[in-house]
């Protein structure tokens, strides 16, 4: 099993660097933002940079996640990759739980790559009067949920045997749900409404992965 | 054909998702017009109120000084964002910003100015969860090679049983502080802890805490000049108004008024008597309830004194704010002013210090055919919402006043700013608000019942088990267009068949025809007649 997530890792090796590169772009945006707020005002509460970052992230790390799961199927059917494992003593469920691990280990790097910045940060500068660390914590849930709803769609459409409208279908869908943010903020509904939408979503996949011919 | 667990299970994952994307591109659909008409027409027009005169100051107040040129005003307007702070990002955003800031005032956790470009050392007082106290501690900094070191030094305590310079047991602990105002310096800080439903005044000078007595009777929401949502709502307070000397406008602590008399720009000021400096804190605390009763806080006893306002149904409301009037050291009055739930009026109203209403008014409840573009807009609307499911425009019906105002707006299923929920909320003693509200969403009951025929049709053409039918007839009917969708997303995509039997299309995945029951005839896999007998 090991090895197979390692090989989905390799295979996937472009997106982990995609991946990578992202949180290196955040961090350097961060860094001065908060080297800047700490600079001369009173160091109280977090920084505005570790809020304003997620605008970014929030747009960018999703949309990854939808391409890279509609292309780790994609590629995965085209290049028939599946198909010469399954011949091997490699279950279909092992192959399915594989590729879902793979994807959310892909979602933590660049989001603990983040974290770990934001709490080096706010360990080193700490603020002198306690603050709320719920806000950030609720950003960084959300916005993990709100990409492996993506991943899994992606990897759903990724089944699709027509391409274009699955792409163009999933560009929609990813808006939508991007706009579930917007709607209600980052709190416990958001959260709720995206982890039942990455339940169903597993589950749809699993089905269509697991009867479909490889 | 039986239907199977598992081909339940995926009708119900694609009719979630079929149904959170549908509902959130009618949502989107629904804001957008909200805020491209009335952000853009109806608020400039409608959305302001105003008495004047108020009727809180006295005529002798007024006799008692010949130069006053205006009477007292009180007003209140609507801000054109009023549509999109409704969103949850903006709330969830303004509350841990208020959190991190510190406004004066209550809602975040730093309760004392500080002003660190006229002093490098400031007091500060704050709340610290753990351990449940309130610290005043002394805040500086210095210059180290052209860099700003800080230093905190925590110099006391206080809990609901004292004040001290250790963190002790004896303090016990706030259990939870709902709101906080004060000005370190200037006045106590007065707190009031939800958990223990009691009224605390801190004074940290004087190393003294005052606990008021317990108020198990009311529900208390807010106090100081209880608001909601006050970033696009204004209410306002004028006093009457007299000529500013020369003095007074260099002077820029003071407040002044620009008005236009006989023609002409005139900058004024409050009369003598009336708060006159920016930045004067306030001394009288207003107490709002759940049930919108506003009472004066006895500062002596910290306990609720008489009523002296009303707001109607705080939570139904988007915004509202309670101000205190007061005249040289006295209370002689309230203004209060809201937003209705569904931002289509501004209302406000002015109290004397018993809480007698003196004067009230509120913006006309808008007519769509005064604005450009207005039925146009109300008949989209009305069209767009009637493309919901029907049970879910039953249960906004039912649940119209289950939500808290804001919320209401950023719902997704469950819509009480529909005009199905207007029904439900506003019927006058109708006999019938509920066949009104059905005949108002018939459009979209109709629509249900012409896609459940043509579910049930290609139900039969499929080769559906009879209940099977029924169920998809029932949860079309139930939920309109996303469950058709469903449906046409998740049917065996089996190319069908001619059965021989009887002509009409047949699955070749069943052994018998579901329209006939006649198996398959394969001629050339049928015996003859004849034998060969050796």
């Amino acid at each position: 099993m090991l090895a197979l997530i390692k090989r989905e890792i390799r295979d996937n090796a472009v997106f982990f660097l995609l991946a990578i590169i992202l949180a290196g772009i955040t961090n350097s945006i961060l860094l001065p933002g908060f080297a800047a707020a700490r600079k001369d005002s009173m160091p109280v509460g977090i920084p505005t940079s570790m809020y304003s970052i997620f605008a970014f992230i929030i747009i960018v790390l999703p949309l990854l996640a939808l391409a890279m799961g509609g292309a780790q199927t994609y590629l995965d059917s085209k290049k028939k990759i599946s198909s010469f494992l399954s011949t091997l003593a490699v279950t279909r469920k092992q192959l399915l739980f594989t590729k879902v691990i793979a994807g959310i280990i892909w979602l933590i790097v660049p989001l603990a790559l983040i974290a770990l910045a934001d709490i080096v940060f706010l360990t080193n500068y700490p603020s002198l009067i306690p603050v709320e660390y719920s806000l950030l914590v609720n950003m960084f849930a959300v916005t993990f949920l709100c990409s492996l709803a993506c991943y899994l769609l992606g990897m759903y459409l990724g089944l699709s045997q027509s391409r274009i409208p699955a792409i163009i279908g999933g560009f929609f869908i990813y808006i939508v749900i991007i706009s579930l943010i917007i709607i209600k903020g980052f709190g416990p509904e958001t959260m709720m409404i995206y982890s039942v939408l990455s339940l169903v979503l597993v589950f749809n996949f699993c089905r269509r992965f697991l009867s479909i011919s490889l | 054909m039986k239907t199977s667990v598992k081909y339940t299970l995926k009708v119900i994952c694609t009719g979630f998702i079929i149904l959170l994307l549908f509902s959130a591109s009618i949502f989107w659909i629904l804001k957008f017009g909200q805020v491209a008409f009335y952000e853009n027409f109806v608020i400039n027009t409608i959305g302001q109120a105003k008495i004047s005169p108020s009727g809180i100051v006295s005529r002798d107040i007024i006799e008692r000084e010949p130069n006053a040129l205006l009477p007292s005003e009180v007003s209140a307007y609507v801000g054109d964002s009023v549509v999109i702070e409704t969103f949850g990002l903006f709330d969830s955003i303004l509350q841990d910003w208020s959190l991190l800031w510190g406004m004066q005032g209550g809602l975040g956790n730093i309760y004392s100015g500080f002003d660190f470009s006229r002093s490098p050392q400031n007091k500060i007082v704050y709340f610290a969860r753990q351990p449940g106290l309130f610290v005043l501690c002394k805040i500086s900094y210095e210059f180290d090679d052209h860099k700003k070191i800080w230093f905190k030094e925590i110099e006391l305590y206080a809990g609901p049983e004292g004040v001290s310079d250790k963190p002790e047991e004896k303090l016990g602990k706030f259990v939870s502080p709902q709101d906080a105002h004060g000005f370190y310096g200037i006045e106590p800080l007065v707190v009031f802890d939800k958990g223990a439903k009691q009224f605390f005044s801190i004074d940290f000078e004087n190393r003294k805490v005052t606990k008021g007595i317990a108020v198990k009777e009311h529900n208390i929401i807010a106090f100081g000049s209880p608001s909601k949502n006050k970033f696009n709502y204004f209410l306002r307070w004028v006093p009457p108004l007299r000529q500013a000397t020369r003095e007074e406008l260099n002077d820029p602590m003071i407040i002044t008024y620009t008005r236009e008399i006989e023609g002409q720009n005139v900058r004024l000021v409050p009369i003598d008597g009336f708060r006159r400096y920016k930045n004067q804190p306030f001394d009288i605390y207003l107490v709002l309830t759940d049930k919108g009763e506003v009472f004066r806080l006895e500062n002596d006893s910290l306990g609720l004194g008489p009523k002296v306002a009303d707001l109607p149904e705080p939570d139904k409301q988007l915004n509202y704010s309670v101000v205190p009037v007061k005249y040289k050291d006295g209370f002689i009055g309230s203004i209060v002013g809201w937003v209705s739930g569904d931002a289509h009026n501004v209302d406000v109203s002015a109290f004397d210090e018993k809480g007698v209403l003196i004067k009230e008014e509120d913006s006309s409840i808008w007519r769509s055919y005064d604005f450009v573009g207005g039925p146009l807009y109300v008949v989209c609307r009305y069209l767009i919402e009637n493309l919901h499911s029907p049970v879910l425009l039953l249960g906004s019906y039912f649940t119209a006043d289950s939500f808290e105002a804001k919320r209401g707006h950023r719902n997704l299923f469950l819509l009480p700013q529909s005009w199905v929920a207007f029904f439900s909320r506003d019927h006058q003693g109708r006999a019938n608000p509920l066949l009104l509200a059905l005949l108002i969403m018939s459009p979209s009951i109709g629509l249900s019942f012409l896609l459940s025929w043509r579910v049930y049709k290609d139900t039969v053409k499929t080769g559906f088990s009879q209940s099977a039918r029924r169920w998809w007839v029932v949860v079309t009917i139930a939920f309109g267009i996303s469950a058709y969708i469903t449906y046409v997303l998740t049917k065996p995509k089996e190319a069908l068949v001619t059965c021989q039997n009887c002509g009409k299309f047949r699955r070749p995945d069943m052994d018998t025809c579901h329209r006939c029951g006649s198996g398959w005839k394969v001629p050339e896999l049928t015996p003859p007649a004849w034998r060969v007998m050796d």
